[in-house]
């Protein structure tokens, strides 16, 4: 998917003099958006009774978290998630790459790849909860079942878009297949990686709560559904802020390491 | 994908004809695979049924009144909220290319949105709108707008100075800048996106109806999971199959038509 190669996320902080005022000035104006959104949030609550307020919705996520209640569920989303992401990322890179590698196998796979990623691969979720059982491995299945296209279709662009230079050199170092991969292609392509990783991550963590809206035992989107059952409407906006930062925080994280990545490259 | 990028036009055509032989030999083979291994009862019955089964299956219920309705209400809730992303997704974009603080500054919140399930809203719009296509099409718009925003700021952003000091030379009103000249150069830079925005509105459309609606293809998947009915829910898996695979196709050919009309 040529999509992929586009930065998804482009990074528009340029490196220049004025960026240490420019960095801050817009964490000013993010934190505005912020109390902006959040003073939305509060005037919503204040229309209507389907919107809790700010206040009561953070009240209820501490007291979940107080009683302990909600670490079960906390555990078995995050671990779906991860499970599911490595698996995805294991199974994908070294698929994207021989795609990328090799013009007859790009040839051969390049439509069934397109064509899969059009799927929506919730239909195939019950056949899942068939194999798995409910519970965390259906859930890390959908994951990876999800997230495996991105990260394929992202190192196969990776892997097209390379330097030609660069193989050549890596075979008159006559490195070995593996040290190419490593020490050549990985640096190399870093970028569109990440981007795969990102979209990975995205995808793998919204199918686990989708996955869970249809059947779990235990996970943040079963616990949202269930509040939302017993009218617990402040629980189920904590929840739901809860999971906007976990977002955050991975996307951070992601940040950080690609900030790392391309400074070495 | 491009077939294009990877199929040049000087390809010989025997490159083609012997990767397109691979490529419906592997598929074939899966099917044969599949109808081998249940007919001998290695897959299991209520896992999979034979390929053969599904088939026979659909055809006595793609002439229903109901998969007609169940049809009609999927494709027009995909098309409104594709409709709804296009038209909300590409003035965002642009107004994100225009003022590039303002992008800097969204940025972490958008990519927050990519990343957050706004389907958890579903209960919420549920009570507001009911059970009808109103929440299933809010949710997947918002799935389908913010691919379209950004590939579109990305692709004006990546359109070359030398078209904007043109137009300044010559003069351009505001709309002919827009319309003569920065329409014709991100077009093909943005159909990606575009794309992409559709596959989600599919995606979106067919998760929400799969996990509560009461009508729609996804809706009668999930329906016959629940009523064990392992051939009437791979009639229907197969329905969004081949679905998906035709607009898929549709798609990339219409991609390839407009970067050859204008690159």
């Amino acid at each position: 998917m040529r999509t992929a190669t586009l930065p998804l996320f482009p990074r528009t902080t340029g490196r220049t003099a004025t960026r240490n005022r420019s960095t801050i000035t817009d964490n000013l104006w993010r934190s505005g958006v912020m109390v902006a959104l959040l003073a939305l949030w509060g005037a919503l609550s204040l229309v209507t009774d389907l919107v809790a307020s700010p206040a009561a919705s953070l009240t209820a996520l501490v007291e979940l978290f107080a009683n302990g209640s909600i670490f079960r569920h906390l555990n078995a989303t995050l671990q779906a998630v991860l499970i599911g992401f490595l698996i995805a990322a294991a199974a994908g890179f070294p698929l994207g790459y021989a795609i990328g590698r090799s013009k007859f196998l790009g040839a051969v796979f390049d439509p069934i790849v397109a064509g899969a990623f059009a799927i929506p691969r919730v239909i195939f979720f019950p056949v899942l909860l068939q194999i798995f059982g409910v519970g965390v491995g259906a859930q890390s299945a959908m994951a990876a079942l999800a997230a495996v296209f991105p990260i394929m279709v992202s190192t196969t662009a990776g892997v097209r878009a390379i330097n030609p230079l660069l193989p050549k050199l890596a075979r008159s170092l006559s490195l070995s297949p593996l040290q190419t991969v490593a020490k050549i292609y990985v640096p190399a392509m870093a970028p569109s990686l990440m981007v795969g990783i990102r979209i990975g991550f995205s995808i793998a963590f919204i199918n686990v709560i989708i996955a869970e809206f249809f059947a779990a035992r235990a996970g943040l989107g079963l616990l949202t559904l269930r509040a939302y059952g017993q009218l617990d409407l402040p629980a189920m906006y904590g929840i739901v802020v809860l999971l906007a930062l976990i977002a955050l925080v991975g996307n951070l994280a992601l940040w950080a390491v690609e900030r790392r990545l391309s400074r070495k490259a | 994908m491009t077939i294009a990028k990877t199929l040049p036009k000087n390809q010989p055509d025997s490159f083609r004809r012997r990767t397109s032989a691979v490529r419906w030999a592997i598929v074939v083979g899966l099917v044969v695979l599949l109808e081998a291994t249940t007919r001998i009862g290695l897959v299991d019955r209520s896992l999979m049924v034979p390929p053969s089964e599904i088939l026979v299956r659909l055809a006595s219920i793609v002439p229903t009144g109901q998969f007609a309705a169940d049809g009609a209400r999927t494709i027009t809730t995909i098309l409104v909220a594709f409709a709804v992303g296009l038209v909300l997704g590409i003035p965002l974009g642009v107004f994100l290319w225009r003022i590039p603080a303002a992008g800097r500054i969204l940025e972490p919140f958008i990519v927050t949105g990519y990343a957050m399930p706004t389907l958890l809203f579903y209960p919420v719009l549920l009570a507001v709108m009911g059970l009808n296509a109103g929440p299933i099409i809010l949710i997947a718009a918002s799935m389908s707008l913010v691919p379209i925003a950004l590939t579109t700021m990305v692709a004006l952003n990546s359109i070359k100075p030398i078209l904007h000091k043109v137009a300044n030379s010559l003069n351009a009103s505001p709309s002919q800048y827009y319309v003569k000249v920065l329409l014709p150069a991100a077009t093909p830079l943005v159909f990606p996106g575009v794309k992409l925005g559709f596959i989600y509105a599919v995606i979106g459309t067919i998760a929400m109806e799969f996990i509560l609606a009461a009508q729609g293809i996804g809706f009668r998947a999930g329906f016959y999971y629940r009523e064990l009915n392992t051939a009437d829910m791979w009639a229907y898996i197969t329905v969004v199959v081949v679905l998906s695979v035709i607009v898929n196709s549709i798609l990339t050919w219409l991609e390839k038509r407009i970067r050859r009309d204008m690159l």
